[in-house]
């Protein structure tokens, strides 16, 4: 049987002091609190949700059905439908379509749902048996339970945060008396960051799809809608206050003919959300003042959706925002199942028993230069595009002559970081063109006590290296919790030499052995403590960066009959 | 009263050979019936690195009463070694267990090829 976990050392994390444990339960309380206020307020609004497919099926007779204005500046627009039902041989009327706002943003929205109930046509309603006043057109299909994971997870966090702070500490008691091999039972961490890994990509992909899949599909299909003349109507920016700042969104609403019909439309493009920025949106809006006639396309096979201006903009590529969570999420999920490995395997290579075979291999960089390239260039995009948020804000700020100047000394170390990793990325790129060393390793699995041979060969101008440096070297590694922050501490162990020189004809290729000492330690890896041994190569080149490599090998225990 | 666990090893040892069986007997003295006694054979870290912990062999007893003795045999891996360096000491353990409770006893081993735990040291390199 093999159980392999992990659990906080004697270093202890954790708040322990009254004021951390304060700080600690109002931060997480906090989450606990907004997370079941959410909670509770999605589970009701479902229940009432579901609660209206138990209600009877009852006919009724549409009086009246058109879009009114709601009076709500961000969603104006209204289906109003009225009609007539009977219970108990008692007329009613009624006028709600659903639970909820029946209010829309989008004119066509509510066009659509008015058209649905033609006046004097027969439809079916849902009443209340409990109460025949409440009544609605159409059930509501209860969505916001597939909203529940989100305040679930605020709460999943608060709670376990809670819990971790006021736990009762273990006992002081005798060392003897404390089980060790106890904590190898029942930890699974591993579930948690899974859990929230999963979230971070349903979400992310939901919104990813919603803001530039669908936008992108519905400007696909309008290059073959057909053009018709349309007159605008009222033209304005809306906007919306919020804690986080105002935003607003262009609303022109205008008409055309199409079939023979009248219809209306309010959307200007595909990507119509509201966002920060008003000036470029107020001169949009200056351009379609009512009564302006132009062109605008229209969707033959349902007319009600329409839209002025069906181009492509750069602002739709924001709509690509949403992936940076679908790959965090996805790193969280990848990361959750490599824990979940290590608790369920051994600590490899420790216990392989492989005999060590006479094979050589050719061993492979713990990093290439294009893979350390590319991995700074994508942390400078994702950071440098956050951060150019922040400097757009600083630069509106100075232009409009009312600096923020806490903003601004606050934005200047971020911008420090950022120009950093672009100087990085200039670096990385001439690393690039470097020589690059290819290892191959004889026996390719060795054990302590072997002898060790190692062929080097440069493929490049390897001329260009001044002094190379070859050694194996094996280190310890502890990963450990300080606060929120996870820390790995190296200590090298050893360090055996295969070849240190300034010469050309040595530098290009070679060969190198080198005996492994039987009294020390083999590669092990557990979750948090490691002993890693690793071939490294250094070359310096005069006005360049170095070429600096690592290339990670196992070695294994003794062989067993000389460890018995 | 208070519980008494024992664990011993056949004659004394607690150093042991990568692989080799690890035998001996437990015995136990407590102050209410036990539903469980298990012996586990296995390693631990300590040192700067949050604790690894590993059960490579155990062996249950079941319904074991208050009080009682038994012996063991349990199997060592070829790895790891007891190594300490300067940021991690890895440990070998024999640990008697009572279930339910947790009361328990330990007994430290050295697991590797020599009788003391391999030292991590610095050696020069050329």
């Amino acid at each position: 049987m093999r159980l392999s976990i992990s659990s906080p050392d004697s270093q202890g994390t954790g708040c322990r002091s009254v004021f951390g444990k304060l700080v600690g339960s109002v931060f997480f309380g906090l989450f606990l609190g907004m997370g079941l206020f959410f909670l509770v307020m999605l589970i009701g609004e479902t229940v009432r949700d579901v609660a209206t497919w138990r209600w009877d099926p009852t006919p009724c007779t549409i009086v009246s059905s058109e879009v009114v204005d709601s009076g709500d500046d961000e969603q104006p627009f209204e289906a109003s439908v009225r009609y007539r039902y009977a219970v108990d041989g008692q007329e009613h009327l009624g006028d709600r379509v659903s639970r909820g706002a029946n209010t829309e943003s989008d004119f066509g929205k509510a066009q659509r749902r008015a058209l649905r109930y033609e006046q004097d046509s027969e439809t079916t309603c849902y009443v209340d048996p409990a109460d025949p006043s409440r009544v609605v057109l159409e059930r509501s299909v209860p969505w916001t339970a597939l909203m529940i994971l989100l305040p679930l997870v605020f709460v999943v966090i608060g709670g376990g945060g809670l819990f971790v702070i006021w736990r009762p500490a273990r006992a002081p008691a005798d060392q003897e008396t404390v089980s060790i091999s106890q904590e190898a039972r029942g930890r699974a961490g591993h579930r948690v960051l899974l859990v929230m890994g999963l979230v971070f990509v349903v979400v992310g992909v939901v919104v990813f799809v919603a803001v530039f899949m669908l936008p992108m599909i519905r400007l696909v299909r309008a290059i073959s809608w057909p053009e018709v003349p349309c007159t605008v109507i009222s033209s304005t920016v809306r906007s919306h206050t919020s804690d986080d700042g105002t935003t607003y969104k262009i609303d022109i609403l205008y008409e055309y003919e199409y079939s023979g019909r009248t219809w209306r439309s309010n959307r200007y493009g595909f990507l119509d959300v509201s966002s920060s920025g008003y000036a470029g949106k107020k001169e949009v809006v200056d351009k379609y003042p009512p009564g302006t006639e132009g062109m605008c396309w229209v969707d033959p096979e349902d007319p009600t959706r329409a839209v002025l201006d069906r181009s492509f903009r750069p602002t739709y590529l924001l709509g690509m925002l949403p992936l940076i969570f679908v790959l965090a999420g996805g790193a969280l999920v990848a990361h959750s199942r490599k824990v979940a490995r290590k608790n369920r395997r051994s600590a490899d290579p420790a216990v392989i028993a492989e005999p060590s075979g006479g094979e050589s291999v050719e061993l492979e960089s713990s990093a290439s230069p294009a893979a350390k390239f590319f991995g700074i260039v994508l942390v400078a995009l994702v950071w440098n595009g956050i951060v150019s948020v922040l400097v757009w804000q600083v630069i509106k700020g100075w232009q409009s002559g009312r600096p923020d100047w806490f903003l601004t000394i606050f934005a200047v170390p971020f911008v420090l970081v950022g120009l950093g990793l672009a100087v990085g990325i200039f670096y990385f790129a001439l690393a690039l063109a470097n020589p690059r060393p290819n290892l191959v390793l004889l026996p390719a699995q060795p054990r302590l006590g072997d002898d060790l041979r190692v062929e080097w060969r440069f493929t490049g101008r390897s001329s260009r290296i001044n002094h190379l440096t070859i050694v194996i070297e094996g280190k310890e590694e502890a990963t450990y919790q300080r606060g929120t922050d996870t820390h790995t501490d190296t200590e090298v162990f050893a360090t055996l030499g295969l070849i240190d020189t300034v010469n050309d004809w040595e530098i290009g290729k070679g060969v190198a052995e080198v005996f492994l000492p039987e009294d020390t330690m083999h590669s092990f890896a557990a979750l948090h403590n490691k002993i890693v041994w690793s071939i490294k190569v250094e070359g310096e080149i005069h006005r360049w960066p170095d070429v600096d490599d690592e290339f990670p090998i196992a070695v294994l225990p003794l062989k067993p009959e000389a460890a018995r | 009263m208070t519980n008494m666990l024992t664990i011993r090893t056949d004659g004394g040892r607690t150093w042991f050979r990568p692989g080799e069986i690890v035998e001996g007997d437990v015995s136990w003295l407590l102050d209410t019936d036990a539903d469980d006694l298990e012996i586990r054979l296995f390693w631990y870290t300590s040192g700067k690195g949050t604790r690894d912990v590993e059960i490579v062999d155990s062996s249950r007893t079941s319904v074991p009463g208050q009080n009682g003795n038994r012996s063991f045999r349990l199997q060592a891996s070829d790895g790891p070694y007891s190594f300490s360096g300067k940021l991690i000491t890895l440990s070998w353990a024999l640990e008697l267990v009572v279930d339910p409770g947790g009361v328990s006893e330990r007994l430290d081993l050295v697991i590797g090829p020599q009788p003391i735990e391999v030292q991590l040291g610095r050696p020069d390199g050329f």
